[in-house]
């Protein structure tokens, strides 16, 4: 029976032109997103991959020099991107693209590409996440609304309630129609994306980036199922309720627009009203004065750096320097780096716990619309979000600590007994000590780590998913109550 | 006749409860889009005074010195600030800020992702670390609710639930075939229409927004900015007057209000929401910008190859340090001054290419995006709002531009001096050429709107003409 | 708009509006008339060449059965629809070219009266009348036509979304009155109201047609039409099939016409 009323449905909606054509609509932008988003993707690897090595040949092949103008030369990490980003390049366009890791500071991530873009960006990218989260729900609300209250009005659902069509099957049988009528332009789309997919990321045997790359895969397929699932359990329920079919398209039409538009802009306005960004300049000053409280490793005239020197001394019961079983302008840099890691820690570190309590509250707001859930969890997936952005950050960070440790550490062993000037201009270190510092690697994070992230995402399009059938399973029993 | 129809359509718009509620959530989405512009304005202001203060405080601080040194106090070699190349390197810096305008709090636009002020040494700009302002990226994408997402996205929504069952309406509940049995032609019903709820919701718009702006903005009440206020008047009334026009045509189709309400709501998706990313995605498609990726590569090989061909390296000036190590600092920095110009101006040149055809790929992509925005009167009239706001990317451009220029100017003042390496004297320290930012004149950046008030005339005067050409062919009979 | 223009150049030879109807009556010259009127649905003819004439102070009842082009003929003399061939004038204009100076002669009342539900009847009356140029009504004029076209006393003040079929009907009614119009047109205005309702309704048809109006009534009741009408059209498949005065045939015989027209 419920298999009959599905087919019924099929048929009828794909002879329905308004679905045929929104549907052709949604696949060609799907397929095109896809395909400029594939290319543009393998692209960018290419580039990548190329740079990290030539930036790595730099490194090692840049002569005999101090270890602490090598510090200065520094080292770029480029961000990675793991292929699913090509499907939903998430928040990219706002996060930086390479990281500079060089002595005595932390550097963000630079050059967000929408600061090089034209106004058209701020209408949005056109994704092939953007046509899922956005113009499938309108297709999948255009599908639904006319379902009962369309019946209804036609009078055929008199008709079928006379002849003892049970309910629930009935409400069932539409629910199924609809999922056929979605899956006759989805499955088409994923195909085709598919192929894309494996023409462009063809050969990219990069365990990095294909990190747990299936079960991501996996779940961000489950996570777009129960999202539109979840949505045409609503709209069905709306038929079943609503006045009249225009009714039915109204409400619904409105819910997009509070849910998919208002909601996220306002929720970004509500995280910032709750948890405040430090201004640059604050952060500046912050930055600022920590550093300038260290032992000025440079400034061998500056008090701090004088009193440093005394009580490193105290401590090794020395009278001079020279006495010291290590270079002492070495320390002294390390010295200055270590209580640099302190004011970054404090600094940076509390703009990322920041945006991590900003983008909790906008999470919260998922309770009012499945959209705001369905992007979090997408991006977070696609790694194309905010965590993953802070995750390069900082392994960028814990890398160029890494490095300077060991550059200082060579001063601090092979410039024994050298002044300021000499240990820093006329020691020279050679490609040996180049290569002790490991190229620069970053792990795209785990899928347990990002569904550990995304509990809350999780736990509310879930809740979404109960809700909608809840609230169909209880419209099923009004069926035929305004008949 | 037409304002006795306007009174009707009064009476019963004020007899549905819905009424109500729709236009006070508008007013004051409205309002909240005019304060959300405005703390956006107050914000840009501080931090553009702090970044001006700042650089005042650095040349101040270095004059300070300057005059104690000068009146003979004790100093070592790094901390006299009047070496030429320090000076001109890192210790000095000027920073380049774009002032909003008073109409800054109409649109954020590129305000919120390009910088509004930047720190000016020698280095390339494109090398400067800049104090970027720090902005969650999940809010930057979410967009920001201002006057112009108001105005751009939710002004014509309201349009559309007015309007979209105009005719529909009346014939589905029958009073129509008495209406038109009247000797009223149909035109005129859909004008008084129009022109009742167009008043009702353009007079709102236009009203609050720019009542509240003049509050909020006292600043606002100067010629240079009210004529940017009437301009945002007329381009809200055009593009208003586009979404009527669209619900005429759609309503002279005679079909159903359902159908009416999808055809308008897919208009409104395909002209708001899928033309300008479609169009986007285009512009960066056919033009897409060399990646900074590759431009950081370029700028380091190029550092590489010119050190390799003038076989750069830092002297260690051995023989120097037998007098004290403050000397020898000093000879060897004033040493690595004299060989480092010419060798970053090489390696800048080496690494020109790909900057120039950045900045040529950057422009063909700006243009080709403002002559495509004309596909969609959401674009234009987004364009023009930020261009009112001089939040536009075309006024960023403008102010990169002045900058680049200041920064030549930067380094011309100080190349002289670092060659012949010598110390400037105090009245040199004073004369460091400051950046004054001059926003595009009015004029130039009245033409630009001109042209996109044009556009949307032209765009509202089609649908209309097409409505109302349309409307001759309608019958209120069922076939 | 020039479709506007062009009507408002012609209106200066219109007669005087009060006087007009009288004179037309003396003259007997047609209100309502149809030249070979033709309207033709992608294919489907609807009505096959009309040609019909109707004096002032008649009554003419369009029988048929449904889908027969009697609601067609309604809508080509108020210009809802474009015949596809003939042409259709009201008062000696025709209805196409003066589209909106033709319908200040005449007033219509469909089968169902929908009025505006949250304006009162009062309210609905002034707007309709007002758009038919009589802003010069006091509501105390407005109160006596709704009250000569029976509704009740109460009502006026009420609004609409409360009133019953047979309650908007009357309001129809009284927006024909107010409108004084020369002209009828009456699609099923009966059906569905009780037998007194119905019986007022005709009452009311025979004061307006002694006064000069002529009605062009489409009806399914016969017993009604030859009651109250002058003459009678039966109308099949878009075709005129028959056109009597009522006074020359008994009810009974209109019965077996109507039937032996409508047989096969």
């Amino acid at each position: 029976m419920i298999w009959r009323i599905a087919q019924k449905e099929l048929l009828e909606t794909i002879r329905d032109g308004r679905f045929v054509w929104t549907g052709v609509v949604v696949f060609v932008l799907f397929i095109t997103a896809i395909g400029v988003g594939a290319q543009r993707y393998s692209e960018d690897r290419a580039l990548r991959q190329v740079a990290e090595q030539e930036d790595r040949e730099l490194w090692l092949n840049q002569g005999d020099k101090g270890p602490h103008s090598a510090g200065h030369y520094g080292v770029y990490a480029f961000k990675p991107a793991t292929p699913l980003a090509f499907f939903d390049p998430g928040f990219n366009d706002y996060t930086g693209t390479l990281q500079y890791l060089e002595a005595h500071r932390e550097n963000q991530a630079s050059y967000k590409p929408a600061t090089d873009a034209t106004a058209l960006q701020r209408f949005g990218d056109l994704s092939g996440a953007m046509v899922l989260q956005l113009l499938t729900p309108l297709l999948i609300f255009l599908l639904c609304f006319g379902m009962i209250a369309g019946e209804r009005e036609d009078g055929t659902l008199r008709q079928l309630m006379s002849m003892g069509v049970p309910k629930m099957k009935l409400v069932w049988g539409k629910a199924a129609g609809a999922g056929l009528a979605l899956g006759v332009v989805l499955i088409p789309c994923i195909f085709v994306s598919a192929v894309l997919a494996a023409l462009f990321i063809q050969g990219d045997g990069d365990p990095h980036t294909m990190v747990d790359f299936p079960a991501k895969l996996a779940v961000i397929v489950l996570v777009y199922l129960v999202f539109f699932a979840s949505l045409a359990a609503l709209a069905l329920s709306v038929s079943i309720r609503a006045r009249s079919s225009a009714a039915a398209l109204t409400a619904l039409i409105g819910f997009w627009i509070v849910a998919g538009l208002l909601i996220p802009r306002m929720s970004a306005d509500v995280s910032k009203l709750m948890y405040d960004t430090p201004s640059a300049f604050e952060l500046a000053d912050t930055i600022q004065k920590g550093r300038e409280a260290g032992p000025r490793a440079h400034e061998p005239n500056h008090p701090n750096h004088i009193a440093f020197k005394k009580k490193v001394l105290e401590e090794y019961g020395v009278d001079d320097v020279d006495d010291l079983p290590f270079s002492f302008v070495g320390l002294a840099f390390q010295a200055d780096e270590e209580l640099g890691f302190k004011v970054f820690d404090e600094t940076f570190g509390g703009i990322r716990r920041t945006f991590e309590k900003q983008n909790r509250v906008r999470q919260f707001f998922g309770l009012f619309s499945p959209f705001v859930a369905v992007k979090t969890l997408s991006s977070a997936l696609s790694g194309t979000d905010v965590h993953y952005a802070n995750d390069f950050s900082k392994a960028g960070e814990s890398y160029r600590r890494n490095m300077v440790t060991i550059l200082n550490e060579d001063i601090k062993q092979n410039a024994t007994g050298m002044t300021q000037y000499s240990a820093e201009w006329g020691y020279r270190a050679n490609k040996s000590l180049w290569e002790k510092v490991p190229p620069f690697d970053f792990d795209p994070p785990g899928i347990q780590t990002i569904l550990g992230r995304n509990m809350f995402s999780i736990f509310v399009l879930f809740l979404w998913l109960t809700g909608g059938f809840g609230l169909l399973y209880m419209s099923a029993k009004r069926v035929d109550s305004q008949l | 006749m037409i304002a006795k129809i306007m009174t009707n359509e009064w009476t019963l718009l004020a007899r549905e409860w819905a009424t109500y509620i729709a236009l006070p959530i508008y007013a004051v989405f409205l309002a909240y889009g005019v304060a959300n512009g405005t703390a956006w304005k107050s914000f840009l202001q501080e931090n553009v005074a702090e970044a001006k203060a700042l650089a005042n405080e650095g040349f101040e601080k270095k004059l300070d010195k300057i005059d104690k040194i000068i009146a003979g106090e004790e100093h070592s070699f790094s901390e006299d600030p009047r070496v030429a190349g320090p000076l001109a390197r890192y210790k000095g810096y000027e920073f380049a800020t774009k002032p909003p305008l008073p109409t800054a709090a109409i649109a954020i636009g590129q305000s919120d992702v390009a910088p509004s002020y930047l720190k000016v040494q020698w280095r390339p700009m494109f090398k400067q670390q800049n104090v970027d302002e720090i902005e969650n990226p999940e809010n930057l994408a979410a967009g920001a609710f201002d006057l112009s997402f108001v105005l751009i996205y939710l002004f014509p929504l309201l349009i559309i639930a007015l309007s979209y069952n105009m005719l529909s309406a009346e014939r589905e509940s029958g009073t129509q075939v008495l209406l038109l049995s009247q000797p009223v032609p149909v035109h005129k019903f859909v004008l008084a229409k129009i022109l009742l709820r167009g008043g009702l919701v353009i007079g709102l718009a236009v009203g609050i927004s720019i009542i509240g702006l003049l509050i909020s903005n006292p600043d606002m009440l100067a010629p240079s900015s009210l004529w940017r206020v009437g301009a945002l008047a007329v381009i809200l009334v055009l593009y208003g007057l586009f979404w009527f026009g669209v619900a005429t045509a759609v309503n002279a189709m005679g079909q159903k209000s359902a159908t009416n309400a999808l055809v308008m709501m897919a208009s409104w998706i395909f002209l708001v929401l899928i033309a300008p990313a479609v169009l986007n995605l285009a512009a960066k498609s056919f033009y897409p910008l060399p990646s900074r990726i590759e431009m950081v590569q370029a700028m380091r090989l190029g550092d590489e190859q010119a050190a390799k061909e003038s076989g750069f390296e830092r002297a260690y000036r051995a023989d120097l340090l037998r007098k004290s190590e403050e000397a020898a600092l000093e000879a060897s920095v004033n040493d690595f001054y004299l060989k480092v110009l010419p060798l970053e101006k090489q390696a800048e040149a080496i690494a020109s290419p790909i900057f120039e055809k950045f900045e040529s790929r950057k422009k063909q992509q700006q243009n080709f995006a403002e002559n495509l925005k004309y596909l969609s009167p959401a674009a234009i009239t987004q364009i023009a709002i930020s261009e009112l706001a001089n939040h536009s990317a075309a006024n960023f451009n403008d102010f990169n531009e002045q900058v680049a220029q200041y920064h030549e100017e930067w380094r011309n003042y100080f190349f002289q001096p670092v060659m012949e390496n010598r110390k400037l004297s105090r009245a040199e320290v004073v004369n460091i050429p400051r950046f004054t930012y001059e926003p595009e004149s009015d004029g130039v950046v009245a033409g630009r709107i001109f042209g996109n008030v044009v556009a949307l005339f032209l765009f509202a005067a089609a649908v209309i003409w097409f409505g109302f050409t349309q409307l001759r062919r309608y019958s209120p009979a069922k076939r | 708009m020039t479709e506007y223009q062009t009507i408002s150049n012609i209106r200066q030879p219109r007669p005087d509006e009060k006087g007009a109807g009288r004179t037309a009556a003396a003259t007997k010259e047609a209100l309502i008339k149809a030249v070979s009127l033709r309207k033709d649905y992608d294919g489907h003819l609807a009505l096959k060449g009309l040609d019909l004439q109707i004096a002032p102070g008649e009554i003419y009842c369009l029988l048929g059965a449904n889908g027969a082009g009697k609601s067609t003929t309604i809508n080509l003399f108020l210009d809802f629809i474009k015949p596809t061939s003939g042409q259709a004038f009201i008062n000696g204009f025709d209805v196409q070219e003066h589209s909106t100076e033709t319908k200040k002669f005449l007033a219509y009342i469909p089968e169902i009266v929908m009025l505006y539900r949250n304006l009162t009847g009062l309210e609905n009356l002034r707007y309709f009348s007002g758009l038919a140029g009589h802003d010069h009504y006091t509501d105390a004029d407005l109160r006596s036509f709704l009250n000569e076209a029976g509704l009740p006393k109460d009502a006026p003040d009420r609004r609409v979304g409360g009133y019953s079929k047979g309650m908007r009907q009357k309001v129809g009614i009284a927006i024909a009155l107010a409108k004084q119009a020369k002209v009828l047109l009456l699609d099923e205005p009966t059906s569905g109201l009780d037998p007194k309702a119905s019986n007022e309704f005709s009452e009311l048809l025979l004061k307006l047609s002694q006064e000069g109006v002529s009605i062009l009534m489409a009806t399914h009741d016969l017993f009604r039409a030859k009651e109250t009408g002058t003459r009678v059209g039966i109308m099949r498949h878009g075709e005129l099939v028959d056109d009597l005065f009522t006074e020359d045939i008994g009810h009974a015989d209109l019965e077996r016409l109507y039937l032996e027209h409508m047989h096969d």
